[in-house]
């Protein structure tokens, strides 16, 4: 990896931080990940961000899902929502990193780990959507209730009855009869 | 009858809240993020848009100041409602240029009487 | 046939060196393109012929040939003509008082994904039409694709009556000279057009195209995955000027486009223009 292409990544032009980032995915492959994560957290052009996003996403891997899931947390919108659609390439193996984020996350990142979740495989994704359909917030719940069908999961199904049982908002009943129901 | 434009990027919450205001005398048109919605009321024009926040590539704020720049949405409403309602989230949007930010989730009828307040001939009871 | 094995190693090689993905709709397309050219090389099965491609074409000849066969699609002479007759009512004005309030009247347009030059000469003609010469107004489109064959095919400039179908009568007058095998277009529209091999998925070589006031990439897209479509658009989004337009085909997705374009709309159409 030079020196020159990551001195590029904060180059005042946009085309060129650009091309910096699609020469050091290109040129270091996984070793690129630090630096265009590192530059994802500051980025404010939407294209490099769009790009930085994409090529993170491409890179993916467990290392991949490290390195974006602190961003789950930014202030910032596109790129907290940027995260999402990076951990949503990673594949399974971002899904243990994103189980662990899961314990010390705040309710609204704990929501975003479900939206990436909901762009993985279902299959791979069962532990964190039990994770969804115990949470305190409802928010998470009502996501966890919307995946919940697609894991073919026994105890998620248990856990989507139960919480379909008790009064609650009426969106996540809904969430619930429609889960139940197979109405998707 | 007012068409309604709904943003989200989870089916069920598309699914949910057009079933809401279509009960409510609204004609819904739904797009699935940002771009999306926002090609779609560049497409026909739409009389109310309801909009969640966090999507990728173009989330909610952005959706609405990108639909602010454009002379037919100056004046319509544009609700975001989002799961993230502290209160910057909340002045964050209508310093985006929303007219209403709501919490997620919204008991249906308290959505549906704010809408109508907003929309410009809301058949009430319809 | 091809196991499935083979056909990863086949659609991951193709994937790896043009970024062309396939998925399964079009198995059967790949294939049968696949057993026409085993049957050209002379190897007696699909298998056969995907480790020749994978493992002895060591300068891309063969992977070419497969690409010009599996990229080639019909196409025609002002085809999805109100998009551009957009272009020319709402873009070229437009663009033409920015270039003149800021340098020298010039245009520069890009067909990316050019085929058969069928746009390239389109646009080459609506500009002739539109702004002519006259006003001092020096015009350059330039025409790339991936595959050599339509691209020599192109620089003939000979289409049969199917390919100028839709050419409004006035310009097949002006613009074409009727030759035996149907329409060649004529040397004053020809000289316009500048074509030229290009590769969109190479990023070094999509770098050096600059300046370009609009670029077409009209359902040319469609051949790539999501992940390499946004390259693409990312590198014409660093070609084109501020204040340019991409065109891209009427059905293409605009959530697989960067959002740093605006999204406008022009009589109906919607385009993408850089702030």
């Amino acid at each position: 990896m030079t020196a020159t292409l990551l001195a590029a990544l904060g180059d005042a032009d946009e085309d060129d931080r650009l091309f910096a980032a699609e020469d050091l995915a290109a040129e270091a492959g996984p070793a690129a990940i630090g630096p265009l994560a590192a530059r994802l957290a500051v980025e404010e052009a939407p294209l490099v961000r769009d790009a930085l996003i994409r090529l993170l996403g491409d890179l993916g891997g467990a290392a991949g899902a490290a390195a974006v899931l602190p961003l789950l947390g930014s202030d910032d919108v596109p790129r907290r929502n940027g995260a999402v659609a990076v951990l949503g390439r990673c594949g399974a193996v971002a899904v243990p990193l994103m189980a662990d984020a899961w314990r010390t996350a705040t309710p609204a990142a704990r929501k975003l780990l479900l939206d990436a979740a909901a762009r993985l495989l279902p299959a791979d994704v069962t532990p964190l959507v039990r994770l969804g359909l115990a949470d305190d917030d409802v928010n998470v719940r009502i996501t966890a209730v919307e995946l919940a069908p697609s894991t073919g999961d026994a105890a998620c199904r248990a856990a989507v009855e139960a919480l379909a049982a008790v009064p609650g908002p009426a969106m996540l009943r809904d969430a619930c009869r429609a889960a139940l129901a197979g109405d998707r | 009858m007012p068409r309604a434009l709904i943003v989200d990027d989870s089916a069920y919450a598309r699914r949910y809240h057009a079933r809401i205001l279509a009960e409510g005398g609204f004609e819904v048109v739904t797009a699935a993020d940002g771009q999306e919605g926002l090609a779609a009321a560049l497409r026909t024009p739409v009389d109310l848009v309801l909009t969640d926040l966090n999507m990728t590539g173009l989330d909610g704020y952005a959706l609405t100041a990108r639909l602010r720049e454009v002379p037919e949405y100056a004046g319509v409403p544009i609700v975001i409602i989002s799961s993230d309602s502290g209160e910057r989230d909340r002045r964050r949007g209508l310093e985006a240029g929303a007219t209403l930010y709501l919490p997620k989730p919204c008991a249906p009828e308290l959505l549906l009487a704010q809408l109508r307040l907003l929309a410009p001939h809301p058949a009430a009871g319809a | 046939m091809l196991d499935p094995a083979g056909y990863e190693r086949l659609t991951r090689h193709l994937y790896d060196h043009v970024g062309l993905a396939f998925d399964d709709r079009r198995r059967d397309f790949l294939l049968k393109r696949v057993a026409r050219r085993a049957e050209a090389v002379g190897l007696a099965s699909a298998d056969r012929y995907v480790d020749f491609l994978t493992r002895a074409d060591a300068e891309g000849r063969e992977l070419q040939a497969l690409v010009d066969l599996v990229t080639t699609n019909e196409t025609y002479l002002f085809r999805e003509y109100e998009q551009l007759e957009a272009f020319a009512h709402v873009c070229l004005p437009e663009l033409c008082a920015r270039r003149a309030a800021d340098g020298p009247r010039t245009l520069r347009i890009w067909s990316a994904g050019c085929s058969t030059g069928d746009e390239a000469y389109t646009l080459a003609i609506i500009l002739l039409e539109v702004l002519p010469p006259a006003e001092g107004w020096q015009v350059e489109v330039f025409a790339s694709d991936i595959d050599r064959q339509v691209l020599a095919r192109a620089e003939a400039g000979v289409y049969g009556e199917r390919a100028v179908r839709d050419v409004p009568a006035p310009y097949l007058s002006a613009h074409f000279d009727a030759v035996p095998e149907g329409w060649r277009v004529r040397p004053h529209v020809r000289r316009r057009v500048r074509f030229a091999h290009l590769n969109l998925h190479d990023r070094l070589a999509m770098r050096a195209q600059r300046d370009f006031d609009a670029v077409f990439c009209r359902n040319v897209l469609i051949y790539f995955d999501d992940a390499s479509r946004r390259g693409v658009v990312d590198r014409l989004y660093t070609a084109l000027r501020p204040g340019g337009y991409l065109f891209l085909g009427h059905s293409e997705s605009v959530s697989r486009v960067t959002s740093a374009f605006r999204l406008v709309r022009a009589e109906g159409h919607l385009l993408h223009q850089k702030p």
